[in-house]
């Protein structure tokens, strides 16, 4: 695997990266996080080297997953020229997710993405960005995952890119004067070939196993009291009783991809009489009919492809957990499969496959 | 007017459930915000069995869902289904009637009863510590100010049966001991209070004067608060920064009662994306684009499409996970444009939306002026305009 060492922080090194592809036309353009108002980040597509001051690869925020922004890029047809996009690990799994599910292409993508130290919620920084910086590149400097990032991110196992054709070094690296940048396929190397001082090099796995055991550390604190024993059908209704029905976890979700969802289609509405026939039943009813139902129909759909990114947490108003329980449950539901959402952007989703042997634990 | 005085018993809401006990053997079944089980919110319970009225708080702290969705929630055409009594916020039952005029909700067993509203807290805050919030709107309740209410409700003009097309509504007479008042506002109101025995003449000119005198102290909090979001919201550049942090999860717009689309436009997948070859011209020719584009696009088109029936309810506000002020935005522009055709929604049930009517002689304020004045202020603001189109720049 070669390694770049750029010159620069992280985002001053992916700047660079991409001003010099850009500039040796390899790339048309460049998809990334950028300042597009003073403290306000959201995803560009930038044309212009210019502009590429305002990218901000590395900063720990997840406005909206950027997998989902890439499917909306490609969703009718590919890129048509090479198009460099940066993206964290779990944005990468959920571009990949999308690819198999057919709403998104990869083609023609120089896919960049780093070992990430997670993202912290977007409401933390509505008083602006900076003291979280400081804490962030701390900790990313120790390997350490510090309290102010998003639950999911504390707990996530899964934050070396696979797939990756560029990865820049993040976690557990001094990054003050130059950051490491590893090609990790031939495109990668293809592409990145002529930026500066390369050598062949493996990646610290030590260090990142390290980081790796620490995150799974926080697991039971924050995933256990979201187990189907701890939980029970009594748990998950008292769980999600403060919800208020606006669908936001849904509409923020990188794999939750229908236009229209069911809980929103005319098949969704009550029919005639349905209401006076829970009331005869019950004698009360709470309205919005469903709310639970919504969450559950919606773990059935996303639980394969649920990449653990956060996003539907951090767009919840009413401060629901949804991310850690679809985390809880996407670990479960996944590893009965042997699957893990994004890994690898052929493998099948498996409800698209048939196995004769499989689910043994859940039938006679 | 003449209504039902009734002493408080316990507290408000103590006596408000007496209230809907009576007025439940009336009728079939009774729509009521209730404190749901965990006792950290509120939702709306339709209720037949008597004894779950036991959770019900007519009027809760909070309101995390709209009313007028709530009733929407039901479906229409609801056959066999005699009568609900629907208790609701002065602003929930003006958006459910803007959802009649649109048909979406049907209200020909639905009897809207209103009571004057506090306001709510922001759910959010709330959430953090029910049991704090709920001590500050008892207070509230006796009559105490409190800064920490929903922005909307803090300059609200119509919180009691001011310009609402309800059937039953319900005062509150803070003095000590405190009562309430009920009365009738339609014929088929007056049956229902008739048959539930909560009918009376007695006088409540000591109740509409406080309503009055209160109305004139929110009126001027709203004037102080339409001048500072004209400022705000001044030209491209002041609206844009209005929703800089927008991250565009469309919460707005799904809380939003007047928002009834099945599925919103700015959601219609493949209308509302362009073709990679397509993103990439813009790209170039801006040097860079936002994504999504439509950020902007999506919040003025929503604009375009409700403001004439914005009832100034604050859910938008209340749900947006990054604290965007779009309801003080939208209940701003709301009224100018309702002021403009002479509209205010929900105020009649037979009143046609201006969109569905032609009038020769209108919008001449508009057309002279070549802007929008301001409601309540005779200034016009200049129609400032940059070349837009569907695609956020970042420059």
């Amino acid at each position: 695997m070669k390694r770049f060492q750029v010159p620069g922080t992280p985002d001053e090194a992916v700047r660079e990266l991409l001003g010099f592809l850009m500039e040796q036309e390899r790339i048309r353009g460049a998809f990334v996080l950028a300042e597009v108002n003073p403290g306000g980040f959201a995803y560009t597509l930038i044309a212009d080297r210019q502009l590429l001051g305002r990218a901000a690869p590395t900063v720990p925020l997840m406005p909206v997953n950027g997998g989902r922004m890439v499917s909306r890029l490609t969703t009718l047809e590919p890129v048509p020229e090479p198009t460099a996009v940066v993206l964290r690990p779990c944005e990468l799994r959920a571009l990949f997710e999308l690819v198999k599910l057919g709403q998104a292409r990869l083609d023609n993508l120089l896919l960049i993405s780093c070992t990430c130290g997670g993202v912290v919620p977007t409401r933390s920084v509505l008083g602006g960005i900076d003291p979280v910086l400081e804490k962030h590149r701390d900790a990313l400097e120790s390997g350490v995952t510090w309290d102010g990032l998003r639950d999911t991110c504390r707990v996530c196992a899964e934050f070396v890119p696979k797939g990756a054709d560029v990865t820049v070094a993040l976690v557990g690296k001094d990054t003050r004067q130059t950051t490491d940048m590893l090609a990790e396929t031939e495109k990668g190397e293809r592409f990145l070939e002529g930026l500066s001082p390369s050598s062949e090099s493996e990646p610290d796995t030590g260090m990142l196993e390290r980081v790796g055991e620490e995150r799974a550390g926080h697991r039971p604190a924050v995933l256990d009291r979201f187990s189907p024993d701890a939980l029970g059908i009594s748990g998950l209704i008292s769980v999600f009783g403060r919800c208020i029905n606006c669908h936001a976890c849904s509409n923020a979700c990188p794999v939750c991809y229908c236009n229209t969802c069911h809980f929103e289609s005319a098949d969704a509405e009550q029919k005639p009489g349905t209401v006076s026939d829970e009331l005869d039943q019950r004698g009360g009813l709470r309205l919005p009919v469903g709310t639970i139902y919504y969450h559950v129909g919606r773990m059935l759909h996303v639980s394969l492809s649920c990449v653990g990114c956060g996003m539907c947490s951090d767009a919840c108003p009413v401060n629901i957990p949804v991310a850690s329980i679809f985390t809880r449950l996407a670990g479960s539901v996944q590893g009965m499969f042997d699957y893990l959402a994004g890994r690898d952007a052929e493998e099948k989703i498996p409800t698209s496959t048939f196995e004769a042997e499989e689910l043994k634990e859940v039938g006679a | 007017m003449k209504g039902k005085r009734i002493p408080v018993d316990g507290s408000v809401n103590d006596t408000l459930r007496s209230v809907l006990a009576l007025l439940l053997k009336a009728t079939d079944a009774v729509m009521v915000p209730s404190r749901i089980p965990s006792k950290e919110s509120f939702a709306y319970l339709l209720i037949r069995d008597p004894k779950l009225l036991e959770a019900a708080t007519p009027l809760a702290p909070v309101m995390p869902v709209q009313g007028a969705r709530a009733l929407q929630s039901m479906g229409r055409g609801r056959g066999g289904l005699p009568g609900i009594l629907c208790v609701l916020r002065p602003c929930e039952a003006r958006a459910a009637i803007e959802l009649f005029k649109r048909n979406q909700v049907d209200l020909e067993d639905v009897l809207l009863l209103t009571i004057d509203c506090p306001g709510a807290f922001p759910t959010r805050d709330y959430l953090g510590n029910p049991e704090e919030f709920d001590r500050r709107f008892e207070e509230i309740l006796q009559g105490k100010q409190d800064d920490g209410l929903r922005p909307d409700c803090k300059s609200c003009v119509g919180f009691s049966l001011q310009e609402v097309a309800s059937d039953v509504h319900i005062g509150l007479l803070r003095g000590k001991p405190g009562e309430v008042a009920v009365v009738h506002r339609s014929d088929r109101g007056e049956r229902l209070l008739a048959d539930a025995g909560v009918a009376g003449d007695d006088g409540i000119s000591d109740w509409e004067a406080g309503v009055e005198k209160e109305a004139r102290v929110r009126t001027g909090a709203r004037d102080s608060a339409f001048q500072e979001m004209k400022g705000r919201a001044a030209g491209v550049d002041g609206f844009e920064k209005l929703f800089a942090d927008c991250v565009n999860c469309h919460n707005c717009m799904r809380v939003c009662p007047i928002c009834y689309c099945r599925q919103c436009f700015f959601d219609s997948g493949d209308s509302v994306r362009l073709r990679a070859e397509d993103y990439f011209a813009r790209a170039q020719h801006r040097g860079g684009i936002r994504f999504p584009g439509d950020m902007m696009q999506f919040h003025v088109g929503r604009m375009y499409h409700m403001a004439l029936s914005c009832v100034a309810c604050g859910a938008c506000e209340d749900a947006c996970p990054m604290d965007v002020p779009v309801s003080r935005v939208f209940a701003f522009v709301g009224a100018g444009v309702q002021e403009q055709f002479g509209y205010a929604p929900g105020r009649s049930r037979e009143e046609a939306m201006p969109m569905t009517t032609f009038k020769e002689d209108e919008l001449h304020a508009f057309e002279d002026a070549g802007g929008i004045s301001a409601p309540g202020t005779t200034e016009t603001q200049s129609g400032k305009s940059k070349d837009q189109d569907s695609e956020g720049k970042v420059e």
